[in-house]
């Protein structure tokens, strides 16, 4: 029996009994992401946070090279882990690829998962015909030898360390650059399923109320790939932030979560 | 600056330097490129440094462009995902690897530091970054990955290979080795078609084995560098595209390692690779293929011939026609080894010394294959010269150790002979070295003949004495002659393999003779295939009178 709350490095805050918010990290790092939004809702929510597989401090065994190949299988990791906690009806909020991820859990546990909240979400990377995502396959190959050059110092010697100790950065700090660091072989996996995928037909499935985010002068998810996710799913919000850059959650914390905030907020009958 | 200056001239040029390193000075003149970034990620100053590195003018940079937008498509995925992530959470980075877009759109490789300002409430002001020209760490890591790959590459080689002179030396047959190259080539060397292309049996062509359709070719191209040992890399001409269009593959290459044993080329090994399976390590290790290949090929040819010769010798000296007579019923029966190679030198003889007297003959040459296939024929033959009217076993038997003298694979046979006289039953017998033939009477339990015994043929060491011993058969009894293959068993002491045969011959003492030997033989060992040889003669005696003729048709089962 696979425990899944180690297996994801599942870290569970705030109200023991409140409403389930779960907040799920994206390609390049791990659940330290969520590290100005989270205490934000700790008050008022129990607010879980997770590492997928081979991010973090999740458990590296766990990698499984068939299930990890398409996103459905990261969608199984987070309903295994809504099950293990019994969440229902949970906020689930999903920042860059765990948004589509997000999409895909829905999908598969619609009790579980009662809102959506998209940040950055980008159903497609790779443009086609009619259909611009904002990178070409070169580009996308360019960003393999990126994570190459940088994990020739990653030590494998050095993982456990990392790896077993998330909430101690501590451990960490005499190391360089000791987030977000991940076992390189996955992370080339990893960025393969994130940046290839084409998951544009599994937004006409959603049926949850959505929040889609979407920051300013995103490279990674353009504004018109934000309106895509928006139109393609039927009675979602979109919000536009004044925060640029890819990563709100970490660049305007408070931005986002007035965001989220309203989002969650009861609606004015 | 760290030498201290001597001398007047060399204070003036201190003096001088310690001028020019100005704050200013040092800061646009560096030897790193410097950025300076608002909160929002655009530029605020540059360096002349990375300006000069880079090709662009301060107005192109400054106020203009973040550090993303001078950044290569994969580096900027990289800046978004994980450097500017961490330089929130960190405050700092250190080494990270970027290539930066130049303006003539050339890739800089560099190496990037940097640390966030922030304000007292804790508010982002700006990021300030120091660029290190990376082009030869680059290339370092360059050279270190293609290393790292070749070295995997490396190890994957040598365990398929290992892999494959495993099969090679399993492989007995010419079929065997040829299946294990053509599964070897798409295994080792990443071939999508692999196989084996062989001389044709009329001295023309070559004849294909290997997967898809039949491949053979009339010309192989490149044979005369193939002959010679060379491996042909299919660099064009006619006979390849002969052998391209054959095998059905339009691109890749075709390469052919010549199968060596010694100095001969038995055949080739013909492969389709991809267009970079052509490196000389790839060579090297078809060379290596070819000539494991090569020498199993050799082997297992060898052993093919053998076994066949060994197989149709063996089959071709045992008896066809044994005596026919109403006073006697005869079943016999013969099983040769599984493996073709193992054939052994056991046979069985039956025939008339005079008109009452019939030999029985049961023997064993040690030793496999050809060679005591070829001294039990001349062992068999010899028992059939030398049995004469008035020998008897024990002359028989001392003939025979003459005999063997002049025919070294015949030494240690061994061998139960018996004369039976079709008036009486009276019976005289020997046994050289050989298990005791079985008297199955009926009403009383089965008895193993143990007079007459000496050592196997050619082991007198000079005592010329054998032994004979004699017995009376009552009518309705039966002989059991046979070899050890039947009475040996690993888990049994002999004497209880010998009960055990002899209880299966009274268990089937009411069958009829013709036929029983066979049904006897299954009983003892099974229906499946046997390790060794196995011989079974069954002889009964019914009592009756009559005449016995010689050389009537077989009544063997």
């Amino acid at each position: 029996m696979v425990d899944v709350l180690q297996r994801n490095n599942v870290t569970v805050s705030g109200v023991p009994d409140g409403p389930a918010l779960v907040l799920a990290h994206g390609f390049g790092c791990d659940q330290n992401m969520w590290r100005y939004v989270a205490p934000a809702f700790e008050a008022t929510h129990r607010v879980v946070r997770f590492d997928h597989v081979g991010a973090g401090g999740s458990a590296l065994s766990a990698y499984d090279v068939d299930r990890h190949a398409t996103l459905g299988g990261y969608a199984d990791d987070v309903v295994e882990i809504l099950a293990a906690l019994d969440l229902t009806d949970s906020v689930f909020v999903g920042h860059s690829v765990s948004a589509t991820i997000g999409v895909l859990a829905a999908a598969r546990a619609p009790d579980r998962i009662g809102r959506l909240v998209l940040v950055g979400p980008s159903p497609r990377y790779i443009d086609d015909e009619m259909y611009t995502g904002g990178f070409t396959q070169a580009d996308i190959d360019g960003l393999l030898e990126s994570l190459d050059s940088n994990y020739l110092g990653w030590s494998s010697a050095m993982a456990p360390v990392i790896m077993g100790n998330p909430d101690r950065p501590e451990l960490g700090s005499e190391l360089t650059n000791s987030f977000c660091r991940t076992d390189p072989e996955i992370a080339r996996r990893f960025a393969r399923v994130t940046f290839t995928s084409d998951n544009r037909a599994d937004l006409a499935g959603v049926s949850v109320p959505t929040l889609v985010l979407q920051c300013s002068d995103d490279v990674i998810a353009p504004e018109t790939v934000g309106r895509y996710v928006h139109e393609h799913i039927a009675g979602s919000t979109f919000v536009m932030l004044d925060a640029t850059g890819h990563c709100p959650n970490l660049s305007a914390p408070a931005e986002t979560v007035a965001a989220i905030s309203s989002f969650l907020a009861p609606q004015p009958a | 600056m760290t030498d201290a200056p001597q001398g007047s001239t060399d204070q003036r040029s201190a003096s001088a330097a310690r001028q020019h390193d100005s704050a200013e000075d040092l800061f646009e003149n560096a030897p790193c490129g410097y950025l300076s970034a608002y909160a929002d990620g655009r530029l605020a100053r540059v360096n002349q440094t990375f300006l000069t590195w880079t090709g662009y003018t301060r107005d192109e940079l400054v106020d203009r462009r973040r550090l993303r937008d001078v950044l290569s498509a994969g580096s900027r995925i990289y800046h978004e995902t994980h450097y500017a992530p961490l330089l929130r959470m960190q405050g700092s980075v250190r080494a990270i690897a970027m290539d930066v877009v130049r303006a003539d759109g050339t890739l800089l490789p560099v190496l990037l530091n940097a640390r966030q300002l922030v304000g007292e409430d804790g508010t982002v002001l700006g990021v300030r970054t120091s660029v290190f020209d990376a082009s030869d760490r680059k290339e370092y890591e360059r050279e270190l990955l293609a290393a790292r790959h070749r070295a995997e590459q490396a190890t994957a080689w040598v365990t398929g290979l290992e892999t494959v002179v495993a099969a090679l030396a399993a492989a007995s047959s010419v079929d065997d080795v040829c299946r294990v190259m053509a599964s070897a080539g798409p295994e080792v060397l990443g071939a999508r078609v692999s196989g084996v292309w062989l001389p044709g049996s009329g001295a023309t062509g070559w004849t294909w084995t290997g997967p898809g359709e039949d491949h053979a070719l009339d010309e192989l191209p490149g044979a005369d560098a193939l002959r010679d040992g060379q491996i042909v890399t299919g660099d064009g001409g006619t006979g390849e595209d002969a052998a391209r269009a054959r095998l059905g593959v339009d691109d890749g290459r075709l390469l052919l390692a010549p199968l060596v044993a010694g100095d001969r080329t038995l055949g080739a090994l013909g492969l389709v690779v991809p267009d970079t399976g052509t490196a000389p390590d790839h060579l090297r290790l078809l060379a290596t293929l070819g000539s494991q290949a090569g020498q199993a090929l050799d082997r297992a040819r060898l052993s093919d011939q053998q076994a066949r010769v060994a197989t149709t010798l063996q089959a071709s000296m045992l008896p066809t026609g044994l005596p026919a007579d109403p006073r006697l019923e005869v079943s016999a029966c013969y099983r040769p080894a599984v493996d073709a190679m193992q054939v052994g030198g056991d046979w069985f003889d039956a025939f008339a010394v005079d008109a009452d007297r019939v030999a029985l003959v049961v023997g064993d040459v040690v030793g496999r294959g050809l060679h005591a296939a070829a001294a039990m024929g001349q062992l068999r033959s010899a028992v059939r010269a030398l049995a004469t009217v008035d020998s008897g076993p024990a002359l028989l038997l001392q003939r025979l150790d003459d005999f063997v003298e002049d025919v070294p694979a015949a030494q240690t046979a061994t061998l139960a002979y018996a004369e039976l006289d079709l008036r009486d039953g009276s019976l005289v017998y020997a046994c050289a070295g050989h298990p005791p033939p079985l008297v199955v009477t009926p009403g009383r339990s089965t008895t193993p003949l143990w007079g007459g015994r000496s050592t196997p043929l050619g082991a007198q060491f000079g005592i010329h004495r054998r032994t004979q011993a004699d017995t009376v058969l009552r009518p309705g009894s039966r002989l059991a002659l046979y070899s050890d293959g039947l009475v040996e068993r690993r888990d049994a002491p002999l004497d209880e393999c010998i009960d055990a045969l002899g209880s299966v011959l009274e268990q089937h003492a009411e069958r009829a003779v013709a036929g029983v030997a066979e049904v006897i033989a299954d009983a003892v060992l099974g229906s499946g295939p046997t390790g060794d040889d196995v011989c079974l003669l069954v002889i009964g005696w019914p009592g009756h009178v009559g005449g016995l003729s010689a050389s009537a048709p077989a009544r063997t089962a």
